[in-house]
């Protein structure tokens, strides 16, 4: 990925995964980072909205358990594509 | 409130150190390597290696800071928990692999790792020990204040008792006994946490009536006096933490599950407390502790705590510095010198994932549990109204002595876990960093000495400042850590990955600014005025108390603009340096 061309590594396949990899992470990353960027953003200019009852309980909790459980979920989804790949 | 020592928690604590110290012994020959040392060589499955990241990153202002905000304040300690497990996509996402890949112990490596530049090197290790020494100091301080309520011992025994343990852990056996020390402690946090949080669902609320205020008054002399009588075991502040509704006027709610248990709070009334204190001519000061009845609707959402309240008002640079705050935990978890030194000590890059997958399903486990123990402190009846601290202990004690001692014993033993990984990164930045920086070659055997005596050298350091901070509340030193070390390295190890054009000399001035700037900036806040300086907030010289926002971009621009400048010409065939670029 640092401009290797594929006579630099013996390993040509290697660094073509690494290259796949680098970039499912990538686009995972911006996904989580909107999540994120969503949460913070209404916290800080519409906090009302984070007092609204969802479910019984407020946004705030039901958003926050959501980053949670959305990062795990992420990283199980990096890692089954990321085996795919070498499947 | 006065403490009984417990003797069971002295004895829970001693069996662990026991346990640890038997353990490095036994396998400090592992470590007689250089990669033995510093990287347990390589030899650490994912899975324990991910429990070990739990161990090394939740450190006792995880465990004891959250719990003691979420319990006095409501949601706004979760917003850390948030923060804090978010900066692991980070890690996870984009740093993990190719870290792994370009380095060999230290996160230094894998920035020079293109390079071989002295300046990297030197830039590098000293952002390490920066970090390393501000992430240090309120874990000593947190030691000291344990010992004396939990074991009875005074302050300074606590913070050489730490030191003590953690120095001969790492001496004997580096990151090897480092990483096992730390799955121990990870795994009890998350398994203790988890079994508290069983026991406050099944207790449920129960109602009580709406407690009186209570006054704290420490006379000229020293005395201290409580509701107008002197401390005594029988003339002691009540303990707090009270619902006084519950929804449909019920008396107590029974067992909950976890969702029902939240929409019980939500539609309760519970007591939070507010202090002030107030100087009186004789020169005495009395604190007056007053009971606030507040709705559950209000505790579960942001804006109760004194830094968070700026949120829901109109101020811009409230605001501001809310987002910096979220923007450096979010960014300054894969900076942090102590967890990413833990790639090392995997493998492959494989293994680095997975670990990191390991590390975050229990991190986060754990921050959804520190919501229900605040929870369950703020209406445990058993709180110290003038020790957010002791929260998570007490809730213990609520329940039964031995969870007590077991909760105050795991407490301290976060203690050791983390500041053991501190003290391995800065003896990784001095033996294997610095001593290349300076041009000396050292063999194996010799990296290993240097890498002790720093150990050692900066464990002693980490003591004293222990012990000269203690009383000081510098449980925002952490954030300082996060700020530094999000500013510092973050701009430089994304570039690296993602920008063909970044050079040696653009990554060391990045390093150099966004530490600098964001240090800069926190000795000029408010926070930093009020808290340590003792002088008035809006003398400060900057608008808001969080750098993140301002230095990490910084960091980011100047890296660019200076690898722009010394950019290598386009006529280089071969791949090699030039001479510039590895002067650095």
């Amino acid at each position: 990925m640092h401009g290797h061309t594929p006579s630099d590594t013996p390993e040509t396949e290697a660094s073509h995964h690494i290259e796949r990899r680098a970039r499912y992470g990538l686009v995972l990353f911006a996904l989580y980072l909107a999540i994120y960027g969503a949460f913070v953003y209404l916290n800080a200019f519409a906090p009302a909205v984070m007092a609204a009852q969802v479910g019984g309980v407020s946004l705030a909790i039901v958003y926050g358990f959501g980053l949670i459980a959305a990062a795990v979920v992420l990283a199980l989804l990096y890692d089954f594509l990321c085996r795919r790949l070498h499947a | 409130m006065i403490y009984q020592p417990s003797l069971i928690a002295v004895v829970v604590f001693a069996v662990f150190v026991a346990i640890t110290l038997g353990l490095s012994f036994y396998l400090g020959s592992q470590a007689r390597s250089a990669s033995g040392y510093f990287a347990a060589g390589g030899h650490i499955h994912w899975f324990v290696n991910g429990i070990a990241f739990a161990g090394d990153y939740l450190s006792a202002a995880s465990f004891l800071g959250i719990c003691g905000m979420i319990a006095f304040y409501g949601y706004d300690g979760f917003l850390y928990s948030i923060g804090y497990l978010a900066g692991w996509v980070v890690a996870l996402f984009v740093i993990a692999e190719p870290l792994k890949r370009m380095g060999k112990y230290t996160f230094a490596d894998a920035l020079d790792s293109r390079f071989d530049s002295r300046g990297i090197k030197l830039a590098a290790s000293v952002s390490t020990l920066a970090v390393s020494i501000f992430y240090l100091i309120p874990q000593m301080v947190g030691a000291g204040a344990l010992v004396k309520p939990l074991f009875g011992f005074p302050h300074w025994l606590g913070v050489v008792l730490v030191g003590a343990v953690v120095i001969t852990i790492v001496v004997t056996a580096g990151m090897v006994s480092t990483t096992y020390v730390q799955f121990l402690k990870g795994s009890l946090l998350v398994i203790f946490s988890a079994v508290l949080t069983v026991l406050i669902l099944n207790r449920g609320f129960t109602a009580a009536p709406m407690p009186a205020a209570q006054r704290v008054t420490v006379t000229g002399q020293g005395v201290r006096m409580v509701n107008g009588q002197p401390q005594s075991a029988e003339n002691d502040l009540r303990p707090v933490g009270t619902v006084v509704a519950l929804p449909g006027g019920a008396s107590s709610s029974g067992p909950l599950g976890p969702w029902r248990f939240l929409e019980t709070l939500q539609a309760s009334t519970v007591v939070l407390w507010r202090s002030e204190k107030i100087p009186e001519a004789d020169g005495s000061v009395t604190t007056v502790y007053t009971p606030t009845a507040t709705a559950g609707a209000e505790v579960l959402r942001p804006g109760n705590h004194p830094s968070f309240k700026g949120i829901r008002g109109d101020s811009v640079t409230d605001k501001l510095n809310f987002l910096s705050l979220m923007l450096a935990l979010f960014a300054g978890t894969a900076s942090l010198p102590h967890i990413l030194i833990r790639y090392y000590t995997v493998k492959d890059q494989e293994s680095a994932r997975k670990s990191t997958i390991v590390g975050i399903a229990s991190i986060g486990f754990f921050y959804v549990l520190t919501l229900y123990l605040g929870l369950g402190a703020m209406t445990s009846g058993a709180i110290d109204v003038t020790d957010e601290n002791m929260a998570a202990p007490l809730l213990a004690r609520s329940f039964s002595e031995f969870l007590f001692a077991a909760i105050s014993a795991i407490a301290f033993t976060t203690v050791l876990g983390t500041v053991a990984g501190l003290i391995v990164a800065a003896s990784g930045a001095v033996a294997h960093d610095l001593t290349r920086f300076f041009k000396m070659d050292l063999n194996d055997t010799n990296k290993i000495r240097l890498a002790r005596i720093t150990a050692v050298v900066v464990g002693i350091i980490a003591m004293v400042l222990g012990i000269v901070f203690k009383g000081m509340n510098v449980s925002y030193l952490v954030g300082w850590a996060f700020s530094v070390a999000a500013s510092a390295n973050l701009p430089a190890l994304v570039m690296l990955l993602f920008w063909k054009g970044t050079t040696a000399r653009g990554i060391t001035a990045s390093v150099t600014v966004g530490m600098v700037s964001s240090l800069a900036w926190i000795l000029c806040s408010g926070d930093t005025f009020s808290k340590v300086y003792g002088l008035p907030a809006s003398q400060a010289l900057v608008p808001f108390s969080q750098p993140g926002i301002v230095t990490i971009p910084l960091a980011f621009v100047v890296l660019v603009v200076v690898s722009l400048l010394t950019a290598r010409p386009p006529l280089q065939v071969n791949g090699n340096q030039t001479p510039e670029d590895q002067a650095g």
